[in-house]
C-alpha cells in the first residue's frame, strides 16, 4: 500500500500544475485536467526514473486509473527481473 | 505563379541524367556525419545519380572518393557502411587516402605501372568540407580551380545560421534511409511548402499550431498574417527568405505551448542555441536542415536514384551541451527524443505517401499546374533548377594525370 501511495506521489510531483496530496490510487489519470502528450511523457520517464522501467506509450491505453498504472509497472519490473 | 518545370520534367529518364551531370556533380551535397566515421578506416557510401561515393576516414582525415577500383572497375567498399581498408574485393589493389593504389599484388606483372604513372591510377576525387558533425562532398573536376570559399558560396547569406546550427548537434537520435518512388524534385518541392499541411498532416504539424500564409514576402523583415487570426491554433508570424538559389522558413509557435516545453524540460535550458520557434532551410540541391527551438534538428539528404525513384536520408539530431544531468532529466531527455523521432518518423510517412501518389499520376497531367504564395519557395527553388540546366559547362569527368 505504502508502495502505491509513493507512487501516485511520484506522478504529482512529474506532472506539471497538480496539488500534491490532490490525487488518489483510484484517480482517472487520463481525464484530469493536466493530462495531456507533454503529461504522458513526464510520466513515462518518472517510471523509468524512479522504477527503471520502460512502457511503451501505448501500454496505459489499457490502464483507466492510477492503481492501474502502477500495477502495470510492478508486473513489467517483476517480468524483467525474471 | 506558373511553375517552371513542366509535369514532364518529374519522369523523364534524360532529364534525370542531365540533373546529375548539371546539377549533383557541380554542387555541394550533404553526404552523412562524422559521428559515421569516427574511427580509422570507417566507410560510408552514399549514391549520388547513380554513382557511388565513398567516405573513409584515414587516421582521422575523411577522404571522399568514386567508389569504383581503376584497375578494372569493381566496387571498393561492398556495402553501405563499415570499417574495412580500401582494398578492392576483386584483384586486391589497396588505395591510401590520396586515393593512389598502394599496394598491387604482383605489380611487376603490370608494365604500365611505373612510379612515374602510378597517378593515373589515382581515384577519382570529391572535395569534402565539414560543418561541425556534418560533412559535406563536391565533385573534383579536372583542372577546375575551387574557390576558397566555395562551399560558403552555395549557402549564401544562410552560412551563418546554418553554421549556427551545425555546431550545436549532438549526437544523432535516428538516422534513417527512405526509398521513395518519386521523382527527388517532388520530394524537395513537398518540403517547401507547408500549404498541404492541413491534408496530409491533419494529426501532426497542424496540431503544432504554425501559420498558413495568406501572402508572402521576400525580405528578412516581413512578418505575414496567419490565415485564421481568431483561430486560436493558428500563430502570426511565418515569413519566408531568400538568398541566391536557396530559401528558409521561419514560424512562430504557440507561446503558451513554448513556455510549457520550457517548464517540463527544464534541462534544456542550457542547449547552446535557442531558437525563437521553428526554422527550415532548404540549400539546393539537395539538403535540408531544420530545429524547433534549437532542442532537436532534423537534416535531410535528397538524392535522385533514377527518374523517379529518391533516396531521401534522414538525421536527427539531439542539441549538444546538455551535460550533468539529473537521472529524472535523462529519463525526461529519453522521452523527449524517441518522441521527436516518432514524429519526424510519422511525418515522413505521410510525406512519402503523397510524394509517391504524384509520381503515379505527374506522367499524364498536362498544363503546367499553378503555385500559390505559399509555394514561393517552390518558384525559387524552380529558378534554380532552370539556372542549373542551362548553365552547362563540360568538365572532364575521365580520369586525367594529376
Amino acid at each position: 500500500m505504502q508502495e502505491l501511495e509513493q507512487f501516485v506521489t511520484h506522478f504529482e510531483n512529474a506532472v506539471e500544475g497538480i496539488e500534491p496530496n490532490s490525487l488518489t490510487p483510484e484517480t482517472q489519470y487520463h481525464k484530469i485536467a493536466q493530462w495531456d502528450s507533454l503529461a504522458l511523457l513526464c510520466l513515462l520517464a518518472m517510471i523509468d526514473c524512479e522504477y527503471q522501467v520502460q512502457i511503451p506509450g501505448m501500454a496505459l491505453k489499457q490502464c483507466d486509473t492510477l492503481r492501474d498504472v502502477y500495477n502495470l509497472v510492478a508486473s513489467r519490473k517483476l517480468l524483467e527481473a525474471a | 505563379m506558373i511553375p517552371l518545370i513542366p509535369p514532364q520534367g518529374y519522369c523523364d529518364e534524360r532529364t534525370f541524367v542531365t540533373e546529375r551531370d548539371r546539377i549533383f556533380l557541380r554542387n555541394w551535397i550533404f553526404a552523412c556525419s562524422t559521428h559515421e566515421l569516427a574511427n580509422h578506416e570507417d566507410y560510408r557510401c552514399v549514391d549520388i545519380g547513380g554513382i557511388s561515393v565513398v567516405l573513409q576516414n584515414f587516421d582521422g582525415e575523411i577522404r571522399a572518393f568514386n567508389n569504383v577500383c581503376t584497375h578494372r572497375f569493381a566496387r571498393l567498399q561492398p556495402g553501405q557502411c563499415g570499417n574495412r581498408e580500401m582494398k578492392c574485393p576483386y584483384h586486391g589493389w589497396i588505395f591510401n587516402g590520396e586515393g593512389l593504389p598502394y599496394a598491387i599484388p604482383r605489380k611487376p606483372l603490370i608494365a604500365e605501372i611505373t612510379p612515374e604513372t602510378l597517378c593515373n591510377y589515382r581515384l577519382s576525387r570529391w572535395h569534402v568540407r565539414m560543418l561541425g558533425p556534418l560533412i559535406f562532398i563536391k565533385k573534383e573536376n579536372y583542372g577546375e580551380e575551387l574557390p576558397e570559399d566555395d562551399f560558403e558560396q552555395q549557402l549564401g547569406d544562410f552560412a551563418a545560421p546554418i553554421a549556427e546550427l551545425a555546431t550545436a548537434c549532438g549526437e544523432i537520435v535516428e538516422n534513417t534511409e527512405y526509398r521513395l518512388k518519386a521523382n527527388w524534385k517532388l520530394v524537395v518541392e513537398n518540403t517547401l511548402e507547408g500549404y498541404h499541411v492541413d491534408c496530409v498532416h491533419p494529426n501532426t504539424i497542424k496540431k503544432l499550431g504554425m501559420a498558413g500564409l495568406t501572402k508572402s514576402t521576400k525580405g528578412a523583415d516581413s512578418v505575414v498574417e496567419a490565415e485564421e487570426e481568431h483561430d486560436p491554433a493558428r500563430q502570426k508570424g511565418s515569413y519566408f527568405t531568400f538568398s541566391g538559389q536557396n530559401s528558409s522558413v521561419f514560424s512562430s509557435l504557440n507561446p503558451a505551448v513554448s513556455e510549457r516545453m520550457d517548464r517540463t524540460y527544464k534541462f534544456l535550458a542550457q542547449r547552446p542555441r535557442k531558437i525563437d520557434g521553428y526554422r527550415h532551410y532548404y540549400i539546393f540541391p539537395a539538403f535540408v536542415i531544420a530545429s524547433t527551438r534549437g532542442e532537436s534538428f532534423s537534416l535531410q539528404r535528397i538524392l535522385p536514384i533514377d527518374a523517379e525513384t529518391t533516396q531521401l536520408t534522414s538525421y536527427l539530431f539531439a542539441t549538444n551541451g546538455l551535460d550533468d544531468l539529473s537521472k529524472m532529466d535523462l529519463a525526461l531527455k529519453k522521452q523527449f527524443y524517441n518522441s521527436a523521432a516518432d514524429f519526424v518518423r510519422d511525418i515522413f510517412a505521410e510525406d512519402a505517401g503523397i510524394c509517391e501518389q504524384v509520381q503515379l499520376s505527374v506522367g499524364f497531367a498536362h498544363g503546367t499546374g499553378v503555385l500559390s504564395d505559399e509555394e514561393q519557395r517552390i518558384c525559387s527553388f524552380h529558378e534554380a533548377y532552370a539556372a542549373a540546366m542551362t548553365d552547362f559547362r563540360p568538365t572532364q569527368t575521365h580520369h586525367q594525370p594529376q
